[in-house]
């Protein structure tokens, strides 16, 4: 019996292709996100060097393998001595947190305003979408400066401007979602038999929207962590003593002549991670929902 | 025709309307402009009377209705920094700003289209495994950050050009270069998707079967018809290059509409900041509905929506 059971177990192994299931798999997203996440994680556990301890005699040290470097400092310091990878290191949790956050923030404002938009007829409906398009003429770079100008800079600020330039996205796909769900069966069915718009709303409609909206979230991660990195840059998100990557970048480009790598490898950090999010969402979006193609 | 027309202007009419209104809602949420405007000794009536003076003793949707008042005029109040009116300042720096994106967009549709042409004919080749890298890989990088290399390679180890200001040709190349960069993966990607839909078709069988040789299949018969996403993509890339405008004319110091708007945010100049990104959508908004009429003129069917 055992060893009909054995035999059985080898050939479903066997059977599995495990090859082609490894290949759909996102193997280089995940590649290039490790980083982000276990820096984002690990943080200050982490980090070679403290990421705040000012040291001026070691100032505009270069990178390890360059003239002049100090292999203790693999990736050279900045114009106060503060070790530049360290300071990657900690930088990463908070464009992590400011993205994740806020596009988290957008997708749930979105997400409502698009399953009220697309159930109610009539002029709510349409109240909406007006304000959805007028949002949407406005370069979104733009928006996020005229807010981030109104409310200063800081963590939750940050959060907040993201959150209002990315939620009209979210709005526009879940509104034309809902609309096509409501009308199928199931929801007219659910109508007769008493529920309410609230109910039939959350417990029918959302879990059929879910997989899209999982979609749209991974898709705007890349673009959240590029605005806030140009904000951060231009002095309007993250503001010092704190770490981020925009602002080594902003610090590096008054010593561009001298320390070339203070702001070259905030920038590939910036660039490595938005590719990570880049592909995971194309994976997600090819994986979940292809009709989602033309976003 | 003509009713697709005036459907369209009536929205770009209204979306400029919700342009002046998240204006006024931002400049609002920035708190109490008055006391930017005081000196620091200034007394209870003071305060009082500058309140009074601009109108902000006033209810919010009257004060919203003065706004718009004025801004139809186009006064959109001093610059506190300049002490010269808002739109005048605004439309100096306009021409430098449609200099570079003009630049921007002809580097973006000379690098984009031929890579994504080349792509979809040699589809699943190197080359379109390389132009689908170069693309996402461009997609990734933050353009202020393109923007300092170039700075760093071209201008400090290579001196080959200048790092800043506006002038000749040399002046201009890396700014539109890096302003370009970010829309030539979407431009290229797209080309290719409709490239790659068009070469399926029968009429392209045809041609081929004509005897005309690749070359004119491609660049004549194909390419006009994946064009068309293409030239509705164009007014989304203008935003990305109004919007990438800012942040690229801050790097290079390119005396434009976005370094101004730019230099007005720090100082708290939001007259300015009012004027320039409500001019800055205004143009979008416009362009958009050009793109939009563009398309009902080349595609017929959709003119009946």
């Amino acid at each position: 019996m055992n060893q009909t059971k054995v035999i059985e177990l080898g050939s479903h192994l066997r059977a599995v292709n495990w090859w082609s299931m490894m290949r759909r798999l996102p193997i280089v997203p995940i590649i290039l996100l490790m980083p982000l996440i276990i820096f984002g994680i690990f943080g200050t556990l982490i980090t070679p060097h403290d990421p705040y301890h000012i040291e001026p005699s070691l100032k505009l040290t270069a990178p390890a393998w360059a003239g002049g470097g100090n292999w203790s400092f693999f990736l050279g310091t900045d114009q106060l001595g503060r070790d530049v990878l360290s300071r990657l290191i900690v930088g990463a949790r908070s464009s992590l947190i400011v993205s994740l956050c806020g596009v988290a923030l957008a997708g749930a404002i979105g997400v409502l305003l698009g399953m009220i938009g697309g159930y109610s007829e009539g002029v709510v409906g349409n109240l909406i979408m007006r304000i959805t398009d007028m949002q949407m003429a406005i370069p979104p770079i733009l928006l996020a400066l005229l807010f981030s100008a109104a409310l200063h800079g800081g963590l939750t600020n940050i959060i907040i401007v993201i959150a209002i330039t990315f939620w009209a996205p979210y709005t526009r796909v879940i509104r034309g979602e809902t609309l096509s769900l409501k009308q199928r069966d199931f929801i007219a069915l659910a109508r007769v038999a008493g529920c309410s718009p609230g109910r039939i709303l959350a417990r029918h409609i959302f879990p059929n929207i879910v997989s899209t909206i999982m979609v749209l979230v991974t898709l705007q991660l890349g673009s959240a962590i590029m605005i806030e990195s140009a904000l951060t840059f231009l002095g309007l998100g993250i503001q010092p003593p704190a770490s981020a990557w925009g602002l080594m970048i902003a610090d590096g480009r008054i010593y561009i002549s001298t320390a070339w790598w203070i702001p070259a490898f905030a920038g590939l950090a910036i660039m490595v991670t938005v590719l990570g999010a880049n592909l995971m969402g194309d994976w997600l979006r090819d994986t979940l929902d292809p009709k989602l193609r033309q976003i | 025709m003509g009713r697709y027309v005036l459907k369209r202007t009536l929205l770009g009419i209204l979306a400029i309307i919700g342009v002046s209104v998240i204006i006024f809602i931002a400049t609002r949420l920035s708190g109490d402009v008055t006391f930017l405007m005081l000196p620091d000794n200034a007394t209870k009536e003071d305060i009082v009377a500058i309140r009074a003076a601009l109108g902000l003793d006033k209810p919010i949707p009257i004060q919203y209705l003065i706004f718009i008042q004025h801004a139809v005029v186009g006064d959109f109040g001093s610059s506190i920094i300049y002490k010269l009116p808002a739109m005048n300042l605004v439309f100096a720096r306009l021409p430098a700003t449609i200099e570079l994106a003009f630049a921007a967009f002809s580097i973006t549709i000379c690098i984009g289209i031929p890579i994504g042409v080349l792509s979809a004919a040699r589809r699943g080749k190197w080359v379109d495994k390389m132009g689908t890298l170069f693309a996402l890989v461009g997609q990734s990088m933050p353009a202020f950050w393109v923007g300092i290399m170039l700075i760093l390679v071209f201008s400090v180890w290579l001196r080959w050009l200048p790092t800043s200001g506006r002038g000749g040709i040399n002046y201009i190349i890396m700014p539109a270069l890096t302003l370009g960069w970010y829309s030539v993966a979407a431009v290229m990607r797209l080309t290719r998707s409709g490239m790659v839909d068009a070469l399926d078709n029968e009429y392209i069988r045809l041609a081929r079967l004509k005897g005309n040789p690749e070359r004119i299949v491609i660049w004549k018969h194909a390419l006009r018809n994946a064009l068309i996403p293409v030239i509705t993509m164009s007014g989304i890339q203008l935003a990305t290059l109004l919007g990438g405008a800012v942040i690229i004319e801050t790097v290079f110091s390119w005396p434009g509409l976005g370094k101004l708007i730019m230099d007005a945010i720090s100082k708290r100049d939001y007259p300015v900041v009012q004027a320039g990104v409500f001019v800055t959508s205004s143009v979008f908004v416009f362009c958009n509905l050009v793109v939009d009429l563009l398309y009902g003129v080349i595609d017929p069917r959709i003119r009946y929506r």
